[in-house]
């Protein structure tokens, strides 16, 4: 790659626009096309070169019983995490998996801790770094479950190891207050209750009134949120762009 | 079982190749960040760090808490599959859903004599298809995404429409995930206690000044709700 020669002069802002996103798809496409075949290739090692075969109807019936239960998901969730991952976070976040229980909590500390919106250079630097080091500890972490796994087990009380079941829901309550914090507090609360309003109905429309609509459920409830805040902001751009008239700086 | 037990150690040479490019990606993307961070000074070297702790720590405790229905994986399909498949796209449960499609699919039962090595096969094909989409979701989707984002930051230079897009998706999200997380009255008790936790060590870290403590806020947050869940559970029972 030859440098830009005119890079020395770019703004953080310009490079992220005109190289940074750049580089990170083509980062994230190629690994990913990889991981796509790497996947697939045990099978096809055990399939066709060891001969451990089940008849084809077989195949069909499971390719068709968990396309039914995945396609939502597999249609919707990246997007729904994207927003607060970016498109860096989101490529290594589905390919290291755990996306909703770990990469989308450490992206949100890390930036509410720095302060930076994922929208802005300084955002998705600290967000890839936060996000590859959680890959690495978990891997580690993993590897020393997998080998002394039942050891481990057997050590722990009872008591402790079914407490593990509350951990999601207490990250998720932690960072809800992270969130509300980088909004004003207590004051910030009527501009973000119609997004967690839409949450709320969107979850009980599609696991309480529709089950068999879960798979959509968390892009419907991101769906209509940012639909919303579109709306809002349409509104709020026209309030500043009235205010801007009279010479006065347009404020937030 | 002998099934799993003469794939096994081939197994975990794929995982092996497959966990390489987990590392090799990450290690891209990190090089790109930091080279990027060192042209344009965004963040100082305590930042970085910083974030490296926050990121490693809030990593233990879901790494942990899979730890169960990761040795039922074991059990079920071997140590290498599920080495290779909790440490690639899939979470324990997902994998845990889709194994026991595949023998349900199959007709077959973990642990039982007609658990071939073909069956095994069928069932890492329905493990691995289960999450193979989200790739070519990726690989299709985020470029466009983002060149949307780039060209309505030029659009409107008064107000950015930015701000509203993350806070809309995050409190959305958020929103619904908590509600998916809900199981009862304990883990009621667990959200609102680690709400509090949070706050509470948050403003403590502050009064210290002390970036380490600030990165742990979440893990302590995380230990007092699974406290009061697990106490309230028990009190329950």
């Amino acid at each position: 790659m030859s440098e830009n020669k005119n890079n020395t002069v770019l703004t953080a802002e310009e490079d992220y626009t005109l190289n940074f996103v750049d580089n990170v798809h083509r980062i994230g496409r190629i690994t990913m096309a990889i991981a796509l075949v790497l996947s697939f290739l045990p099978i096809a090692y055990f399939a066709f070169i060891q001969g451990y075969l089940l008849p084809g109807s077989t195949y069909l019936a499971g390719i068709l019983s968990i396309s039914a239960i995945g396609i939502g998901m597999w249609l919707s969730e990246p997007e729904a995490y994207w927003p607060v991952l970016g498109s860096a976070g989101t490529y290594i976040a589905y390919l290291s998996g755990n996306v909703g229980g770990m990469r989308f909590p450490v992206a949100t500390t890390v930036q509410k801790d720095m302060n930076a919106d994922i929208t802005t250079p300084k955002g998705q630097v600290v967000t890839i770094v936060g996000i590859v080091a959680s890959v690495v500890a978990n891997l580690i972490i993993l590897l020393i479950i997998v080998l002394a796994g039942d050891f481990i087990l057997s050590i722990l009380p009872q008591v402790i190891i079914s407490s593990f079941s509350f951990v999601v829901v207490s990250m998720l309550g932690a960072m809800l207050l992270m969130n509300i914090q980088s909004k004003g507090g207590l004051k910030g609360i009527p501009k973000v209750l119609p997004y967690m309003l839409i949450g709320t109905a969107a979850w009980f429309v599609c696991n309480k009134v529709f089950p068999n609509m879960f798979g959509w459920g968390m892009a419907i409830a991101v769906g209509l949120s940012v639909l919303v805040g579109y709306f809002i902001y349409k509104n709020d751009l026209k309030k500043a762009e009235a205010e801007a008239k009279p010479e006065t700086p347009a404020e937030e | 079982m002998s099934a799993i037990k003469s794939m096994n150690p081939t197994l975990w040479i794929f995982a092996a190749i497959l966990i390489a490019l987990v590392l090799v990606q990450s290690f891209l993307f990190l090089r790109l960040a930091l080279r990027f961070n060192d042209k344009h000074k965004l963040l100082k070297k305590e930042e970085i760090k910083s974030a490296v702790r926050t990121g490693s720590i809030a990593a233990i405790g879901p790494s942990i808490s899979s730890i169960v229905v990761a040795l039922s994986l074991i059990a079920m399909v071997g140590s290498a599959t599920t080495f290779m498949r909790c440490g690639v796209i899939g979470a324990p449960g997902w994998e845990l859903l889709m194994a026991n499609i595949a023998a349900g699919t199959a007709g077959v039962d973990f642990n039982s004599e007609g658990f071939t090595t073909a069956v095994f096969t069928f069932c890492l094909f329905c493990m691995v298809l289960g999450s193979a989409p989200y790739f070519l979701n990726t690989f299709i989707m985020l470029k466009p995404m983002d060149k949307m984002v780039e060209k309505s930051k030029k659009k409107n230079a008064k107000l950015s429409f930015m701000p509203y897009l993350s806070a809309s998706a995050m409190f959305g999200l958020l929103t619904y995930s908590l509600f998916d997380q809900y199981k009862g009255i304990p883990s009621l008790v667990a959200l609102v206690a680690a709400f509090i936790g949070y706050y509470l060590f948050n403003k403590l870290a502050k009064k210290v000044g002390s970036n380490l403590m600030g990165s742990f806020s979440l893990a302590v947050a995380m230990v007092v709700g699974m406290f009061f869940g697990q106490l309230t559970s028990s009190l329950i029972a």
